[in-house]
C-alpha cells in the first residue's frame, strides 16, 4: 500500500488564518488551565487524592529542605504513608526525581496545585504545535479542543500524579520525532534524546514505548539521513542514556547501595505497607509478581491491557456511542495512508504493548497507564477530519466534477458540516461530563476509580480534606491528631499537611490503638492529643485516664 | 499514473478485506468453556482445557453434598463492551460414573431453576443474562461429587456455585475476567466463610485478542460511515451548487 513520505507538504495559507489559529489554541490554552486549576481548587480540594501523589508531595518536601531523604523520625510507622520507603533508616519517595521536582518549585511559590493545570496547557500548546507543524491548522485547532475537551484530560491534569508530565514529554517525543524524521540534523537529535531521557525520569515504561516507535521509523526511513541513520541514532541514545544515567544516580543516591534501584533494594527492609514489596517484585523477577503467587503470564498481561483500552475507549472522548474514537482510525481508512500516521498510530500501540508487561491495570482517574497515548489519540482524531477534506479534495481533482467551478463553494459548506457535527459531539461530551453534571449511570455502571462525572471528583479516592478543616474549625493548635487508621485514605486525607521534619504545628498520626498514644505524645511533649474519626471526621479530644490506664476519647461539640 | 492509481485501489480493498475477515473472526467476542471439578475433597478449576487452579480442602472447611449453581454480577465494564456477559451449555456430571446430571443442549428456562439471590434472564438462543448481581441452583442437594461445565461469553464476573444447600452454607468459584483477574474459591458454613483461596485468571489470549479486534472493527466501521457520509454530503453540495449556478448563469442570459 502506496505511504506518502514525511515530506509531504502543508497547504498554502495566509498569515491572518495563521494568526487566527494561534489564538485559538492560546485560548485552548487558557482554558486547559483554568479549567483543571479550578477542578483541583473546588474537587480536589488542592490535596493529593492517591498514594503516589502523597509521595511526590512527600519528596517535595524533601527537596525544599535541600534533602533528597531524612533520617526516619522514632514510630516512623504512626507517619507513613504507602509506598514511601523506609530503608537503612532513610525516609524518602522512591519515584523518579523529576515530578518532585517541579512540584518543589510550585510548593516555594505557594502554588504547588498549579503545577500540573500548567504542564497541561503547555501539551496543549505543543500539540498544537506539532500540527500546525506537520499536519494542518484545521487539525491544530481540533486536536486542541479534542484534548480540552476529554474528561480523562482534565481529572488527570487536575491532579498531584506523574501522568501529566507524561503526556507533556511523550508529546515532546512525538514532535521532536517528526522533526528529526522530516528534517534529520543533530538538533533535532539531541533535542528528541532529551525528551525520551526526561520522560525516562517520569514514566520509565513509557520512555521505552515511545523510543521504540522512534527508531523503528529511522530505520524504516533510513534512506532520509544520507547513510547517517546511525550516526543520528547514537546522538539520540546517548542523550537519552544520560538521562537513564541520572536516575540510576539518582536511585542509587537514595537507596545507598551502587547503581540499584531504590525500589529495587527497597524490598528487603521495608517498614510498612506490602503493597511497596509488590511493587519491588516487578523489579526482582517478573515471574514472582501477580496475585496468588502463579506469576505473571501474557493472558494476564492482555486482560490489564483490555481493560486499560476498554475504559480508555469511553473515557478519553465521552462522545455518544460508538462515535468514541471512530475519528482516530479515519487516517487508517484511505489508500495512501502518511508516514506521520503511521508513526502515531505506532506510538499509540506501543504504549499498552509496553504496559501489557505489567500485571495489574491500576486503574486510578481512568486507565492512567495508557494516558501518555492522549496526544496521539486527539492529534489523529483531529487528522481523520483532514483526512475527509482531503478525500473530497481528491474526487474533485480525479472526477469531471474538476470542471465545475463552484466545488470550492461545496467543499467549504461541507467542511462546515463537518465542523458542526464535531462541535457537536465536544458539546455532548462536555455537556454530559462537566455542564449538565450528568452521567448515565446504567450507561456506565460500576467502575470505580473512574471519575464518572466531574462531581464525582470530590472527595475521590475517598481522600477528603474535611478532616483538615475540622481542626482548622476548632482552632487546634499545637497538637497531635490520632486520624482513625481503617485504610490508608484516613491518614492519606492529612498526610500532606505534614512536614518531614515533624515540626508542623498540628502533627497528623495514624490511629493504632491505645499503646501507640503513649509512644507517640512523648515525641511531642507539651503537645495535646487529639483524635478524629474517619471519614466522618468527627474531632475528638484524647486524655489519659490514670484509674483505667487508657486514653479516652471525648466528642467536640458545637455549644 | 494508471498503474498508481490502480495499486491504491487494490490496497484499499485488500485493507478492508482484511478487516472483514478481523470481524468474521471476532464477531462471537470472548468465548471461554470453565469446568469446576468437586470430587470429595479435591477440587480442580479449567479454562478452555488448561488447568487454572488445583487443590485440597480439609476435612473440616468442607462441604460433602449440595447443590451446583450459576452466578452473574452486574457488568462493571464501561458502556462500548462490544457484547453483554452471557452463560450456555452448562451441565453436571456425576464424576464417579459420568453420568450426566443436569443440563445438555435442550431450552433452559427459569422454572429449571430455584434462585438464591436476583434473577435469570433467558435469551432467545438458550443463553442466560442478568443486569444485576443473581445466584441461581438446580439439582438435588444430595449429589456429591460432579463437574460443572459451562460457557461463558464475553466474561467479566461470574460465580460457579458448588454443593449449596442453602444460603449459608455452600462453596462457590468467583472469577473475574475484568480488572482483577483473580478466581477466588471459597466455602461459607453456616454463614461463616470456613475456607479462601486466591489465584490469578485471565482469558486465554486468543479470546482477549478477539473481543478487542471486535471493538476495532466496530469503530472501524462507524469511522467508514462518517467518511461516506462526509462524501456524500460533499457530492450532494457539489451537484446542489452546480445547479444553482447553472440556473442562475441561464436566468442572467
Amino acid at each position: 500500500m502506496n505511504t506518502l513520505s514525511f515530506n509531504h507538504s502543508r497547504p498554502p495559507v495566509s498569515q491572518s488564518a495563521d494568526l487566527l489559529v494561534m489564538m485559538i489554541i492560546i485560548c485552548m490554552a487558557v482554558i486547559a488551565f483554568v479549567g483543571t486549576a479550578i477542578i483541583n481548587n473546588r474537587y480536589l480540594e488542592r490535596i493529593p487524592h492517591v498514594q503516589d501523589s502523597v509521595n511526590y508531595w512527600f519528596q517535595a518536601q524533601l527537596y525544599g529542605m535541600g534533602r533528597t531523604w531524612i533520617e526516619a523520625p522514632e514510630n516512623v510507622e504512626y507517619f507513613a504513608s504507602e509506598h514511601i520507603v523506609v530503608q537503612n533508616n532513610r525516609w524518602y519517595c522512591h519515584y523518579p526525581f523529576l515530578v518532585p521536582l517541579l512540584f518543589m518549585i510550585g510548593m516555594k511559590f505557594g502554588y504547588i496545585w498549579l503545577v500540573n493545570p500548567l504542564i497541561a496547557a503547555l501539551s496543549v500548546l505543543l500539540i498544537g504545535r506539532i500540527c500546525v507543524e506537520h499536519f494542518s491548522r484545521q487539525s491544530a485547532v481540533w486536536a486542541a479542543v479534542f484534548l480540552v475537551s476529554s474528561p480523562f484530560f482534565l481529572v488527570m491534569s487536575a491532579s498531584f500524579m506523574s501522568h501529566p508530565l507524561g503526556l507533556l514529554l511523550t508529546a515532546a517525543c512525538i514532535y521532536a520525532g517528526l522533526r528529526q524524521l522530516k528534517n534529520p540534523s543533530t538538533g533535532n537529535a539531541i533535542l528528541l534524546g532529551a525528551a525520551i531521557g526526561l520522560l525516562f525520569n517520569t514514566r520509565p515504561l513509557t520512555s521505552f514505548a515511545v523510543s521504540l516507535p522512534i527508531i523503528s521509523f529511522h530505520i524504516r526511513n533510513r534512506d532520509r539521513f544520507n547513510g547517517k541513520v546511525l550516526r543520528h541514532l547514537f546522538i539520540m541514545g546517548f542523550i537519552a542514556l544520560i538521562g537513564v544515567g541520572l536516575f540510576l544516580l539518582y536511585s542509587s543516591h537514595l537507596s545507598g547501595k551502587t547503581l540499584q534501584f531504590a525500589t529495587h533494594t527497597a524490598v528487603n527492609d521495608v517498614k510498612g505497607p506490602t503493597s511497596i514489596k509488590i511493587v519491588n517484585r516487578f523489579f526482582n523477577s517478573f515471574a514472582a509478581a501477580g496475585v496468588g503467587k502463579t506469576g505473571h503470564t501474557p493472558e494476564r498481561g492482555l486482560g490489564c491491557t483490555k481493560a486499560l483500552i476498554e475504559l480508555l475507549h469511553t473515557f478519553a472522548m465521552n462522545w455518544p456511542g460508538w462515535l468514541n474514537f471512530s475519528f482516530f482510525l479515519i487516517p487508517l481508512i484511505p489508500w495512501r495512508r502518511r508516514e506521520e500516521d503511521l508513526f502515531l498510530y505506532w506510538t499509540f500501540l506501543s504504549i499498552p504493548l509496553w504496559y501489557s508487561l505489567y500485571w495489574r491495570s491500576a486503574i486510578m482517574y481512568g486507565p492512567r497507564y495508557i494516558y501518555e497515548v492522549m496526544p496521539m489519540v486527539v492529534i489523529l482524531s483531529a487528522r481523520g477530519m483532514d483526512v475527509c477534506m482531503d478525500a473530497a479534495g481528491w474526487i474533485h481533482r480525479n472526477s469531471p466534477m474538476r470542471h465545475w467551478k463552484t466545488l470550492t463553494v461545496a467543499r467549504s459548506a461541507t467542511a462546515i458540516c463537518l465542523w458542526v457535527f464535531t462541535g457537536w459531539l465536544v458539546y455532548t461530551d462536555v455537556d454530559q461530563y462537566v455542564i449538565s453534571d450528568y452521567y448515565d449511570m446504567k450507561k456506565f455502571p460500576v467502575v470505580s476509580l473512574v471519575p464518572m462525572r466531574l462531581s464525582a471528583m470530590n472527595g475521590f479516592n475517598g481522600v477528603r480534606r474535611s478532616i483538615q478543616d475540622q481542626v482548622e474549625k476548632w482552632n487546634v493548635t499545637d497538637a497531635v491528631v490520632f486520624v482513625e487508621d481503617r485504610r490508608w485514605q484516613g491518614f492519606g486525607s492529612v498526610s500532606s499537611f505534614n512536614h518531614p521534619r515533624m515540626d508542623t504545628d498540628v502533627v497528623y498520626a495514624r490511629d493504632k490503638g491505645q499503646a501507640g498514644y503513649p509512644l507517640i505524645l512523648k515525641m511531642f511533649p507539651g503537645k495535646k492529643a487529639y483524635w478524629i474519626a474517619y471519614p466522618r471526621a468527627q474531632l475528638h479530644t484524647l486524655e489519659y485516664n490514670p484509674d483505667t490506664d487508657q486514653y479516652v476519647k471525648t466528642m467536640l461539640k458545637e455549644q | 499514473m494508471q498503474k498508481s492509481l490502480k495499486k491504491t485501489v487494490i490496497g484499499f480493498l485488500l485493507w478492508n478485506l482484511f478487516v472483514f475477515g478481523l470481524w468474521i473472526w471476532s464477531r462471537e467476542g470472548s468465548v471461554v468453556h470453565l469446568r469446576m471439578i468437586v470430587d470429595d475433597n479435591h477440587h480442580s478449576l479449567f479454562c478452555n482445557g488448561q488447568l487454572v487452579d488445583s487443590f485440597d480442602v480439609v476435612q473440616d472447611q468442607c462441604l460433602w453434598s449440595g447443590r451446583p449453581g450459576l452466578g452473574l454480577s452486574k457488568d462493571s465494564r464501561p458502556p462500548l463492551v462490544v457484547k453483554a456477559q452471557e452463560l450456555y451449555h452448562f451441565t453436571v456430571t456425576d464424576t464417579h460414573s459420568g453420568e450426566l446430571l443436569w443440563g445438555g443442549t435442550g431450552p433452559m428456562s427459569e422454572s429449571d431453576w430455584t434462585m438464591m439471590k436476583g434473577r435469570f434472564d433467558f435469551t432467545g438462543n438458550n443463553r442466560i443474562r442478568t443486569s444485576f448481581l443473581s445466584l441461581g441452583v438446580v439439582g438435588d442437594v444430595r449429589w456429591q461429587n460432579y463437574a460443572i461445565d459451562v460457557t461463558c461469553a464475553n466474561p467479566t464476573e461470574l460465580y460457579i456455585i458448588y454443593r449449596m444447600t442453602d444460603n449459608d452454607n455452600y462453596g462457590r468459584a468467583q472469577l473475574r475476567f475484568w480488572r482483577e483477574l483473580v478466581v477466588g474459591f471459597n466455602y461459607y458454613r453456616n454463614g461463616d466463610q470456613t475456607f479462601h483461596r486466591i489465584k490469578s485468571l485471565a482469558e486465554p489470549l486468543e479470546q482477549g485478542i478477539r473481543s478487542l479486534m471486535l471493538r476495532f472493527v466496530k469503530v472501524y466501521v462507524m469511522a467508514m460511515l462518517i467518511l461516506c457520509g462526509f462524501l456524500m454530503v460533499f457530492l450532494l453540495f457539489s451537484v446542489l451548487t452546480q445547479m444553482i449556478r447553472k440556473f442562475l448563469l441561464r436566468r442572467t442570459e
